[in-house]
């Protein structure tokens, strides 16, 4: 129903001081729309301040207020006021709404860039930064918890000759170390084929480890990477990263259901990346900390290929992240294999004596034989 | 200018809106015979050539009116909302919130005028970013750092999480009463807002202490908690200048309570007989790795406790919880309206127990189907649950009523946003 088109409109006005509705004649003049009761004038708006709740479209109620008056409401029922306001205030169309709109989404996703390329930054600076200024009680702290975490109810292996043997074997490779007294070796039957550093210098080898190499060479190569982890820190940094991934994504997304699964995602992939990088840095300081012991890296490249006879492509692929399992992410062992066997060789003798060796062998004698059968499971994180 | 036009005036509910183009113009006469005087559900078509050759009649204080009328176009909102919030990386979500309040609040109607919404995106996401700062992040930290702080003193570990845990529940009671205090000073009708007038902390304190006091009374001042934090929310609520009473015996929570009460001792009761039985009838050989390889009788009480308990036993008691708690529900929702005033209107609520757990059905469907994407249409059908359901009774003198002169926050629900009190 169009009228004829018309300056004047009936309209029902709230000036935002009462509640009581005013029937008004609205005016849509050229500069301002003015809003009166009989002889009083309520409102004089001029265009650019004019606000619309609701995109404002031809031919339909028109429901408007005024920046200088945020509560006052005009609701003016005639289509033809809505065109009249239309082609003079053109900020109040749906498209100009559709545009704030964009605005608004693009700036939600710049935001949402921002945060992921800062907390993308941090992640990758400050966790190593933290993590070499923590308090020695602090890692020695988290440490001790990690550890307990890792060989909930299982045993520490305590022969006397075993350890003496290890005893050995660290004392040589930590001899021309800076801090040689930092690292603490321990052997524990953990059913896997592992190996791990922890916060604070303790170092975690799987009884199963020990017996999966061929000599005392590999075990002594997996220390040496061991070594490698906690001269640079790496679990504790990779603790304060998962810190610092659990409280950007508890910010970015809180409760909601959308964000945990992104989240998550984004946190697993943060975590492999960084712990390849800090694998291929405690591969270096094994060569480096072999080469000074005069013990040769054959060993470790005869225990690599032990890995892969046994596990296949496996240990490549299945690359799971696991905070406490420092071990599971490294660089795929054909790479690793290659980069040893491209070292130029040093003069070397035997990480151990063949008594030591088999004393070590048996560190486990005195604990209780628990689940020795690991094969058919899943595959070990590799070593 | 006279337009001689029939009127329909149809407040029926869920009227699809959407063609008030294409409704005959009416005139401030025909509004003015027409407002009051037909209630609900009564379509009716009249002329009002000879009214408006008058001066219009004055407003009487209007018979108030309370009712939902959907509108097209939530649909869309919801998957534009779960689209962006999507790319955005959740950021958009308060954005999106915000439209769907102000569709929401745009199908409510109060003597026939729409409530409308004026809160901002910006505004909740601005609350959320400084809670999230000064309160989320110092509480994670302390939480996470604790540990490995105090490792050996285990008391001081202890007294760090309680800390926390008591800052945390007294942030909750700040965080409802602010929450409903933002959305107050957000709700728009007849260009009043509405406004809390008393302290968020003060009330987090009677929370918080209630709270306590839950557990110590075996849950019986659970009612009398709701009725006292109820009765404060509510007297410190005022739209414009005119404030909300709230007064009434608690006794009426009780009956009910009593029941529900004995009824889940009972259930709890028989709840570890029923998985028992469920334990002995099932045979879980036929359900694992196809029968082969022997099992452990060890093995096949675990699986058959864990079959029985997810098929059968737990969501047949949880419907059970859930009717119970149904009931407690019915009974208080009608107590509290009968409890509450404004001005001369009074309020009378008919919520039953069956057509609340047909209410939570549904949403709990609706949430799982569409993968909680539906979200907007819950926040719909348990705000017209409410406004259907809810007769205010009486007139309303809104000459009266004058704007509010509280103070308006200027951002919002911060606190309520990162400790998820509720869906809106």
């Amino acid at each position: 129903m169009r009228s004829e088109p018309s300056e004047t409109y009936q309209g029902r006005f709230y000036d935002g001081e009462s509640a009581v509705a005013h029937d008004v004649v609205v005016r849509c003049s050229t500069t301002v729309v003015v809003v009166s009761a009989g002889s009083d004038v309520l409102a004089t708006w001029n265009y650019p301040d004019l606000l619309s709740p609701d995109p404002l479209v031809a031919g339909r109620r028109a429901r408007l207020t005024h920046n200088t008056a945020p509560y006052a409401r005009l609701v003016v029922e005639d289509p033809a006021f809505s065109e009249c306001i239309l082609d003079r205030a053109p900020h109040l169309s749906s498209r100009a709404h559709r545009r704030r709109g964009l605005k608004i989404v693009l700036a939600c996703m710049l935001m949402a860039f921002a945060t992921v390329g800062a907390g993308y930054a941090f992640l990758t600076f400050a966790p190593s930064t933290f993590a070499k200024l923590m308090p020695d009680s602090w890692r020695h702290n988290l440490g001790e918890q990690v550890k307990q975490i890792l060989v909930r109810g299982k045993q520490v292996c305590t022969d006397d000759e075993g350890v003496a043997a290890l005893a050995a074997m660290a004392a040589r490779l930590s001899e021309k170390e800076d801090n040689p007294s930092q690292f603490k070796i321990y052997v524990y039957d953990l059913s896997i084929v592992n190996a791990f550093a922890l916060p604070g210098g303790s170092i975690v080898i799987s009884r199963q480890l020990v017996e999966a190499a061929s000599g005392a060479d590999g075990v002594a190569g997996v220390l040496a990477h061991e070594m490698g982890h906690v001269i640079e820190r790496d679990s504790e940094a990779q603790l304060v990263r998962s810190l610092g991934i659990s409280l950007l994504q508890q910010v970015l997304f809180g409760g909601s259901t959308i964000g945990d699964s992104f989240g998550g995602i984004a946190g697993v992939l943060t975590l492999m990346q960084y712990t390849r990088d800090a694998e291929r840095r405690a591969d270096g300081h094994a060569v480096r900390i072999l080469e000074a012991s005069g013990v040769s890296p054959n060993g470790l490249i005869s225990f690599f290929e032990y890995i892969q006879d046994k596990y296949g492509s496996k240990s490549e692929d299945d690359e799971k992240s696991d905070v406490f399992s420092l071990f599971s992410s490294h660089p795929g062992v054909k790479e690793r294999i290659g980069k040893l066997k491209q070292l130029e060789t040093w003069s070397a003798t035997p990480a151990l004596t063949e008594t030591q060796w088999t004393a070590l062998k048996s560190i486990c004698a005195s604990a209780p034989d628990t689940d020795k059968e690991t094969e058919g499971g899943s595959p070990p994180d590799e070593a | 200018m006279v337009v001689q036009f029939g009127l329909m005036a149809c407040s029926a509910t869920d009227e699809k809106r959407g063609r008030d183009a294409e409704e005959p113009r009416q005139t401030l006469a025909e509004r003015t015979v027409n407002r009051g005087q037909y209630r609900e559900r009564n379509c009716h078509v009249m002329s009002a050539t000879e009214q408006f050759e008058h001066s219009p009649p004055p407003r009487p204080g209007g018979q108030i009116s309370l009712n939902y009328t959907a509108r097209p176009g939530l649909g869309g909102l919801s998957i534009k909302n779960f689209l962006l919030s999507v790319i955005t990386l959740g950021i958009y979500s308060f954005w999106g919130k915000t439209n769907v309040r102000r569709h929401i609040w745009s199908c409510v109607h109060v003597m026939d005028e729409p409530l409308e919404y004026t809160g901002t995106g910006k505004e909740l996401f601005l609350g959320f970013l400084i809670v999230t700062g000064i309160i989320i992040v110092p509480l994670f930290l302390i939480q996470a750092l604790a540990p490995f702080i105090f490792f050996e003193n285990i008391a001081a570990q202890v007294v760090a999480q309680i800390l926390a845990f008591v800052v945390v529940l007294y942030l909750i009671g700040v965080g409802i009463y602010r929450a409903r205090r933002y959305r107050l000073s957000r709700t728009l009708w007849r260009g009043i807002r509405g406004t809390l007038t008393g302290s968020s902390w003060s009330f987090a304190w009677t929370n918080f202490w209630m709270t306590f006091l839950l557990p110590l009374s075996f849950l019986w001042s659970y009612p009398w908690m709701r009725m006292r934090l109820t009765s404060r929310m509510t007297n410190d609520m005022e739209f414009g200048s005119a404030p909300f009473g709230f007064s009434g015996p608690v006794g009426p929570l009780y009956s009910r309570f009593a029941i529900i009460w004995i009824s889940s001792l009972v259930l709890m009761i028989l709840l570890p007989f029923a998985l028992w039985i469920s334990g002995l009838s099932f045979d879980p050989k036929s359900m694992i790795d196809g029968g082969d390889g022997p099992i452990t009788p060890d093995q096949t009480t675990l699986v058959a406790f864990f079959i029985g308990l997810t098929l059968l036993i737990i969501p047949a008691f949880v419907l059970l919880f859930a009717v119970l708690r149904a009931f407690y529900v019915a009974g208080e929702m009608n107590h509290f309206a009968q409890c509450t005033t404004f001005e001369n209107v009074r309020f009378e609520m008919r919520a039953t127990s069956w057509s609340l757990i047909g209410l939570a059905i549904g949403n709990f469907l609706i949430l799982i189907f569409t993968l909680g994407i539906g979200a907007p249409f819950v926040q719909q059908r348990l705000v017209r649950y409410f406004c259907n359901r809810m007769t205010p009774v009486g007139s309303l003198d809104v000459a009266s009523i004058q704007q509010s002169q509280a103070e308006v926050d200027r951002r919002g629900e911060g606190l309520a946003e990162v400790f998820d009190i509720d869906a809106f």
